[in-house]
């Protein structure tokens, strides 16, 4: 297996050793700081294409189990410790992810994707409502016991294991049910899958690594607030998400990275930001709806389109053939 | 040895009776087609057993368990699988993938994968194997159709218009398919419009039309039962697939 997918597993562990080596040329406080929320950004994508990209069910409050997970930590470090804490905003949000996912996979249309928008905005309410719990509009200080620079080595710990481990996922038997699941549920399960079995699945998986990543997230911030359940913190992961390409993995990765950087450059231009950041999202679907990963392909069509003198679109199915091909090298 | 049963078998949509009161049997080993006019409610009736769509009553026995609206992949778990009459493949997957992601009824995972490759080989697209579904042309795509239902090892094999869309040599090729199939020992029920092509291949025929069985006999008896001829009156096209 790794020798097919070398070119992707190449990519991740080159950027994982890049950036562990990156501290010994630059050790810029600035730089690693969002070096580790990059880490983060890049499990959070990838959780959540594991879903969105491959099921087809697109999840619109990813924030909800980044948010749980580090309200789990605020809440619970002083009385728990941090390990205990972060444990118990994993295992509460793969249970909530089993309470939206059971009733919802089921359901053809909307319904997944709107429980999954509106969970984080009633967190974030009750979370200013039970203030003395969660510290209201100010929230809760996380003591952390680690240095910027433990913390940005144990996020790149995280993220290489976290996305190698989906990766691997996405890339067995299970990952090619998610994407058949993705393009025809009724023929995947005529063909005997159990297809709800593979979408809770995936959801959990999902849940999991997000929660923990919440966490973690609280530790970067020394601090939790109700903004962690914001609408703009899912739709972040979204844009991310599709930029990168969805149902490939390695572009949501990738894309974290970029445009975890891309956010901080735009922080000078204050009220352009987000026009910026949904201007980005329409230019990537115009012209290249499935995303940068598929860029090496798209370039190649394009040279020889001038050769011939057509103006074919790229189908999926040839981006998506372009690839695998350069995946397995 | 009765394998398989329909009681009543009913779905009404609104006011429109698609499946009335269907009722018939198969034994083991059986290789029975079903024919009837477009609209008849063929492929509903396949629909209602394999669990994409629940009956609004009635039963379905297999067994001589019932499985009436269980899940799809309950029911092929159960040994009866079908195909569709527009092929689905899961384009984005290559022709091995679209097998490999099958659950078999009787094989692990494991042991199953070592099937695909003679599988593929069976039904002539072992040298298509890394090729993308999406990119086959349609006899290719019946082929893959087939694989994918033999790959869950089924006792009953539904066929819903298999012969749709190819030519004569590629009937040929598939009705020799199916045939060797039921050699092996499936039970096969295949719904059809090339009357000739599958005349040749089956012992007994039901006839439906406005979702009521309105014959069930051998293949010779059935072409000339007065309400068969009266469901296909006027229509050209049954002549015409019945000389084709």
């Amino acid at each position: 297996m790794i020798k097919k997918y070398k070119g992707s597993l190449g990519i991740i562990t080159l950027l994982t050793v890049t950036l562990a080596i990156f501290p010994f040329i630059n050790d810029s406080f600035y730089l690693i700081s969002i070096l580790t929320l990059a880490n983060l950004y890049a499990v959070f994508v990838v959780s959540w294409d594991i879903v969105s990209g491959f099921t087809g069910k697109l999840n619109l409050g990813h924030a909800l189990f980044i948010g749980i997970g580090a309200y789990s930590v605020g809440i619970l470090h002083d009385s728990l410790g941090l390990i205990l804490s972060i444990l118990v905003g994993v295992v509460l949000s793969i249970l909530v992810a089993f309470i939206i996912g059971k009733p919802t996979m089921k359901l053809h249309g909307p319904f997944f994707s709107l429980t999954t928008m509106v969970l984080p905005l009633i967190l974030f309410q009750l979370a200013y409502t039970y203030r003395n719990l969660t510290g209201g509009e100010f929230g809760l200080n996380v003591s952390v016991p680690l240095s910027r620079m433990e913390l940005y080595y144990v996020t790149l710990a995280y993220m290489f294991i976290s996305v190698l481990i989906i990766f691997f996922i996405s890339r067995s038997r299970t990952g090619k049910i998610l994407l058949a699941i993705k393009e025809d549920e009724t023929a995947c399960s005529a063909i005997g899958n159990n297809v709800e079995r593979y979408k809770l699945m995936a959801f959990l998986i999902s849940a999991f690594f997000a929660g923990l990543g919440g966490g973690l997230l609280a530790l970067y911030l020394r601090h939790v607030g109700p903004n962690v359940f914001e609408l703009w913190q899912s739709a972040t992961i979204l844009i991310m998400g599709i930029v990168g390409g969805m149902g490939t993995i390695i572009g949501p990765f990738l894309s974290a990275y970029g445009l975890t950087f891309l956010s901080e450059w735009l922080r000078g231009t204050e009220e352009y930001q987000d026009l910026i950041y949904a201007g980005l999202l329409i230019l990537s679907i115009l012209i290249l709806p499935n995303g940068l990963a598929s860029v090496g392909a798209y370039v190649k069509r394009k040279f020889k389109e001038r050769g011939k003198g057509t103006d074919d679109n790229v189908s999926s199915r040839e981006l998506n053939e372009s690839l695998r091909k350069s995946e397995s090298g | 040895m009765t394998m398989f049963q329909v009681e009543n078998l009913t779905k009404v949509y609104g006011k429109v009776r698609a499946v009335d009161d269907v009722s018939f049997s198969i034994q083991k080993g059986e290789f029975v087609g079903i024919i009837g006019p477009n609209g008849a409610g063929k492929t509903t009736l396949f629909h209602l057993i394999s669990g994409v769509q629940p009956p609004t009553s009635g039963k379905v026995i297999l067994n001589n368990e019932e499985i009436t609206g269980k899940a799809p992949h309950l029911i092929v778990q159960k040994g009866l699988t079908r195909t569709f009459q527009v092929p689905r493949p899961f384009q984005e997957l290559t022709v091995h993938e679209n097998v490999e992601i099958v659950k078999s009824s009787k094989l692990s995972v494991h042991e199953q994968a070592k099937q695909i490759d003679h599988l593929l080989q069976q039904v002539g697209l072992g040298s298509r194997q890394s090729q993308l579904a999406g990119s086959l042309p349609q006899g290719d795509l019946r082929r893959l159709e087939m694989a994918r239902a033999l790959a869950t090892n089924p006792d009953l094999l539904l066929l819903d218009e298999p012969f749709a869309g190819l030519n004569t040599a590629e009937i040929e090729s598939l009705s020799e398919l199916l045939l060797q199939m039921h050699d092996e020992g499936i039970t096969i029920i295949i719904i059809e419009h090339k009357l000739k092509a599958l005349m040749k291949m089956v012992k007994r025929v039901i006839a439906i039309n406005f979702g009521q069985l309105i014959a069930d006999d051998i293949p010779q008896e059935v072409v000339n039962n007065e309400q068969v001829l009266k469901a296909y009156l006027g229509d050209r096209s049954w002549d015409f697939a019945y000389n084709h």
